[in-house]
């Protein structure tokens, strides 16, 4: 290739490099306004709880939080508000950092913490999917050192905007527009409908699964923020459906024992578990096992604040 | 490393910068070659050690005795020589039947030797099929076909030990080919090699489109693939139909991916390779689809099995023999399985058939071509399923439960995941399409060049907006 063909094919690339930084940017900037306006649906719930949630007590943790806890309910039963921040396929990372960040604008009193092994302990390939709601947080340094520990090359990725909205841009764009009434930002729960007509199973939970550390350190962290803060935590496992065994790791064990943070375990509960009707499926609770439980669980929490 | 890696990303553009530098900037006085080559194999070998160091080895031990056996066949004439070729060629291929195959091979004796003589044999013969070498199969078919070729006479053998090592361990087709030949390859290897800018724009096209069949379209529509089939007992007749039809575009964009991925970095490194598909889900028959996927291995076959075998010189009934022979070896390359095996043997058959009715070199037009087509893919989506199962009562199980529960709509199909899967299969397919339909219109476009920079910028767009970065594994590293 001679001099002149070098200089062709690398002006080329440049030129095609700036236009791909301009469209770039410009995605960035529709999509910021967008998300910025947005107020349905997952996306304006978590712009919500992250900037405008007000409450007392906070529900964490997964599916099994956002699906088995009636904040409606647990608020009248408590006499104080109740915000449901659980997020289907999510845990400790992201709601470490929502914590955190809930934190900086309100202290709530109580955290509920529906704790599951796989989403809040065990190890995995590839933290990455708990990256979801936090890419496009990465401005605030609470929410950027959670995306640095969970993938340190997300800071070069994340140069790109439209790395950031990557698999979510349809989601938030649809749900901006959409007209649905239901798909409420303040959402106290999502209930399940159904019944369960599966069979009863062995199920073993939280027994050999090996920890992941950077899970550890971010649970430590929680119950650090609580301690600081003065939030009475508790860590809550609810019923599953099955005769099991939930073996509570021991790191969070060690950390329960260590302040004192009680553990409401339900995950046998002879209330539900052999009682199909009250579940969709194995882990999760329908409408009605699902207010029975915040039934019980409000009482509980009730017998903690007196103390 | 994998060229879907966010490590590639940033490495692969030092690597290539450094070979140019060095080789046309820096050493502009000595044989630009051999530096480039030295370069290149150490390239290779640091990418293939970063993996597993020890699995080096094998790679090492398949170039050495493909290499001396090459050597040694030209001092001998006649029947010493044909000994040294088979020994040769056993030696080449034990660490594949070691890894790949002495489990199945083992269950295979056990079941035998229960069946005849009524003796259990335990426990299971230990083998290490599950800790296979990436890339083992292409290599040591690389290997096979240049140890033949010396035999053969088809080409002299390789004298320079360094060249020889760059040819079978060349870094962007060990881990899932195309598959090269010496004849091809390692004359490129000797030559020197100028950088050139149309080369170096074909191949970051080729690059950019691999890229997009990976993350955009295999890897998106892999997320339904793996949700359905895995569990396939859960889901209903559409869902399954869905995941099937998804699956034939998963393998696709997996395999062509890469292919196009690897012939786009041998154009950046000065090297053309094979390009391994040719719009495959166009063929109007199953022989036509073996003409344009996997190219590479159907014409590795062809030379080195099919033809051997007599191919289509004999009479009709070894001529169909010889074709089933030829894909069931097809079936066993792919993998130690039953699956793979039946795989192969269909498609097989169905050569046997279109032969039989004279219609594998038969081209139709209009309607008709469009019926064959779809009838082709249909096959072909069919077989897929023995390919993608892990049994082949798994595999029934997934076709006989696509004729149940039609009442049920499709299910775990998100409405964003079915757009982005959408838009990748309109984006494949109007490319194949014109591509195949050779228009004198979209020639005269592709052309101009503000429409193809548009164009390679939307296909940027779509892999950083729709992509799957999960640098996932392609499926063909796994064979």
């Amino acid at each position: 290739m001679s001099g002149f063909d070098v200089k062709i094919f690398f002006s080329k690339l440049l030129v095609f490099v700036c236009l791909l930084i301009v469209a770039d940017r410009c995605f960035g900037l529709v999509m910021e306004k967008v998300l910025s306006e947005t107020n349905k649906g997952d996306w304006g719930r978590n712009n919500y709880l992250m900037d405008e949630a007000v409450g007392d007590v906070l529900i964490m943790g997964s599916s099994r939080a956002i699906h088995h806890y009636d904040a409606g309910s647990l608020s009248d039963s408590l006499g104080m508000k109740c915000i449901n921040a659980g997020e289907d396929g999510m845990g400790i990372l992201l709601m470490n950092t929502r914590l955190k960040h809930i934190a900086e604008r309100l202290t709530p009193k109580v955290v509920i913490y529906e704790f599951l092994p796989e989403y809040d302990h065990d190890s995995e390939l590839d933290n990455s999917r708990y990256l979801k709601f936090l890419r496009t947080y990465v401005d605030h340094p609470d929410v950027k050192e959670c995306v640095m520990d969970i993938s340190p090359n997300e800071r070069w990725k994340l140069q790109s905007k439209m790395y950031m909205y990557n698999s979510v841009f349809l989601d938030i764009i649809s749900q901006r527009f959409s007209r649905d009434p239901t798909m409420s930002k303040d959402i106290l729960w999502a209930p399940l409908n159904g019944e369960y007509n599966g069979t009863h199973e062995m199920i073993s939970i939280g027994g050999n699964s090996s920890a992941d550390p950077l899970k550890e350190r971010y649970l430590r962290d929680l119950v650090q923020i609580c301690i600081d803060n003065g939030i009475r935590l508790v860590f809550v496992i609810s019923p599953y459906y099955g005769c099991g065994t939930f073996t509570v790791p021991s790191s969070l064990a060690s950390l329960c024992d260590e302040y004192s943070i009680p553990i409401f375990n339900h995950f046998s509960d002879p209330t539900f578990v052999s009682d199909p009707s009250l579940f969709v499926d194995p882990s999760h609770l329908n409408e009605r096992g699902a207010s029975r439980f915040t039934i019980m669980i409000g009482e509980e929490v009730k017998g903690i604040l007196r103390k | 490393m994998t060229f879907n890696s966010f490590e590639f990303l940033w490495l692969f553009p030092i690597l290539w910068g450094l070979y140019w530098v060095i080789q046309v900037i820096i050493l502009r006085k000595y044989s630009r070659s051999i530096i480039g080559n030295y370069l290149l194999l150490i390239i290779s070998y640091g990418l293939y050690l970063r993996w597993r160091p020890e699995y080096a080895l094998i790679l090492l031990w398949v170039t050495a005795t493909s290499f001396i056996f090459a050597r040694v066949l030209v001092l001998f004439r006649d029947q010493k020589q044909k000994s040294f070729f088979i020994i040769g060629i056993c030696l080449i291929l034990l660490p594949l039947l070691f890894f790949k195959y002495w489990t199945f091979l083992g269950s295979g004796i056990k079941s035998l030797v229960n069946l005849v003589a009524g003796i259990q044999l335990s426990p299971d013969i230990p083998g290490l099929n599950y800790a296979l070498p990436i890339g083992l199969s292409f290599y040591t078919f690389q290997a096979l076909a240049y140890l033949s070729d010396v035999y053969h006479r088809r080409i002299e053998p390789e004298k320079n030990w360094w060249d020889y090592m760059l040819f079978i361990a060349f870094f962007p087709q060990i881990l899932s080919g195309p598959i090269s030949r010496a004849g091809d390859l390692l004359p490129q290897i000797k030559a020197d090699r100028i950088p050139d800018r149309s080369q170096f724009t074909r191949g970051l096209r080729f690059l950019l489109w691999g890229m997009f069949m990976k993350v955009v379209l295999a890897d998106r529509a892999g997320i339904y693939v793996n949700t359905v089939l895995n569990n396939y007992s859960q889901y209903t007749a559409p869902s399954l139909v869905l995941g099937t039809f998804l699956y034939a575009f998963q393998i696709y964009g997996d395999f062509a991916g890469y292919s196009y991925m690897a012939v786009g970095v041998g154009d950046l490194m000065g090297f053309k390779l094979i390009n391994n598909f040719q719009r495959p889900y166009l063929s109007q028959s199953v022989s036509e689809f073996w003409r344009r996927w996997h190219i590479s291995l159907s014409t590795w076959l062809r030379d080195y099995v099919y033809i051997p075998l007599g191919g289509s010189h004999c009479s009709r009934l070894r001529n169909y023999h010889n074709i089933i022979i030829t894909f069931l070896v097809s079936g066993i390359w792919h993998g130690a399985n039953w699956t793979f095996i039946v795989w192969g043997v269909f498609h097989g058959v169905f050569q046997v058939i279109e032969k039989a009715l004279g219609i594998q070199k038969m081209n139709s037009s209009g309607p008709l071509k469009a019926i064959r087509i779809l009838v082709t893919f249909c096959i072909i989506t069919i077989l897929w399923l023995f390919f993608r199962m892990p049994t082949i009562s798994d595999a029934c199980a997934v076709i006989k439960a696509c004729f149940v529960g039609w009442e049920n709509g499709v299910s775990s199909m998100t409405k964003s995941m079915g757009v982005f899967i959408k838009l990748a299969l309109v984006v494949v397919a109007i490319k194949d399409l014109l591509e195949e339909s050779h228009l004198q219109w979209v020639e005269k476009l592709w052309k101009m060049a503000p429409v193809r920079m548009t164009l390679y910028l939307i296909i940027v767009c779509l892999i950083l907006t729709c992509g799957v970065f999960d640098s996932s594994q392609f499926i063909y590293v796994g064979f």
